[in-house]
């Protein structure tokens, strides 16, 4: 079941597009770098500003929420060039440990989001524009930090197992 | 170029760098990938506050207090890491007029970040103007086709 869908997205007429044009790849690869790049680059900024590292006189909550929507822009532009890449050879990739690797962490880095939203972030109020900041707080920072640095190894790494075309 | 590629590519550090490719490639690549969030991250950042589009908690002399010194972190890493890869393999890089490209803007985008920075820690002292804004797209503009010149390099 599972493996017919792979096999037919590869087939269909946005795969073999994507797996047999010169140029499409790397502009969609372009556009999956710049994606990861405003993902990354938004989000390290609130994790160390979870970690107290620095900002620390931006109200938290202010600060995630004008930098976190270009987080989330940035993540459709990698999500939909992702699968457009993916579309290129389904079954290869799935087949591809890396691939699974990312997947894994990508879901990971969102639960570890769902986890702050809901338990971490309650009272955020009270430390806001403190420069105490609570453990759950500061452990969410970090390991939302690690799992991003992971997301990009491994993506780095399919590259490296996986022949474009 | 070609006898610089030519050295380089008779160095001990090619020699290790190509020893070692099964991670040291790859691993280059995530840590310069890492830097170009950093550096385009924040270069978004300025951007959006100096259309006033975001970060209004903050002037744009605080964001410039708060981000010029990562981004110059980042800069270093990108050049070091970059150095790594073009040891690893002298000839995809050197001789390679998409690599020529990119290196001719980046030197002007050091520059012109350079030139943002100074600006924006006026910024308390005197009004924006819309030269400060143009500079500050300008060099997102910038980054933006770096990153599709490097990601190039690779296919050309």
């Amino acid at each position: 079941m599972f493996a017919n869908l792979l096999i037919s997205l590869g087939e269909s007429r946005i795969g073999t597009a994507v797996a047999e044009s010169p140029t499409l790849f790397p502009w969609i690869e372009v556009v999956h770098v710049i994606g990861i790049a405003t993902v990354v680059g938004t989000i390290m900024l609130v994790d160390l500003r979870l970690l107290g590292v620095a900002a620390l006189d931006y109200p938290f909550t202010r600060f995630s929420r004008t930098l976190l929507p270009l987080t989330w822009i940035g993540f459709l532009f990698a999500l939909v060039s992702g699968l457009l890449l993916f579309s290129s050879q389904p079954v290869l990739y799935w087949e591809n440990w890396y691939f699974r690797a990312k997947m894994l962490l990508l879901l990971l880095a969102g639960l570890n989001m769902l986890l702050f939203h809901f338990m971490a972030a309650r009272g955020v109020t009270r430390w806001e524009r403190t420069v105490t900041i609570p453990a759950a707080a500061r452990i969410a920072g970090a390991v939302s930090l690690v799992l991003w640095v992971l997301v990009v190894a491994a993506g780095r790494w399919i590259g490296f197992t996986m022949t474009p075309f | 170029m070609e006898r610089l590629s030519a050295w380089l590519g008779s160095t001990s550090l090619h020699e290790a760098a190509l020893n070692q490719s099964g991670w040291l490639v790859p691993g280059a690549q995530t840590v310069h990938l890492l830097a170009i969030a950093v550096v385009f991250g924040s270069g978004l950042v300025i951007a959006l506050r100096m259309a006033g589009a975001a970060g209004m908690e903050w002037t744009p002399a605080r964001w410039n207090r708060r981000l010029s010194g990562w981004i110059t972190g980042g800069l270093i890493v990108l050049l070091l890491s970059g150095l790594l890869l073009i040891a690893a393999e002298p000839e995809r890089a050197l001789l390679n007029g998409i690599f020529q490209l990119k290196m001719v803007l980046v030197v002007l985008a050091v520059f012109l970040s350079r030139v943002l920075a100074r600006r924006m820690s006026r910024l308390e002292r005197r009004p924006m103007l819309g030269i400060d804004r143009i500079l500050a797209v300008l060099l997102l503009a910038l980054w933006l086709a770096i990153i599709a010149a490097g990601r190039w390099i690779g296919y050309s």
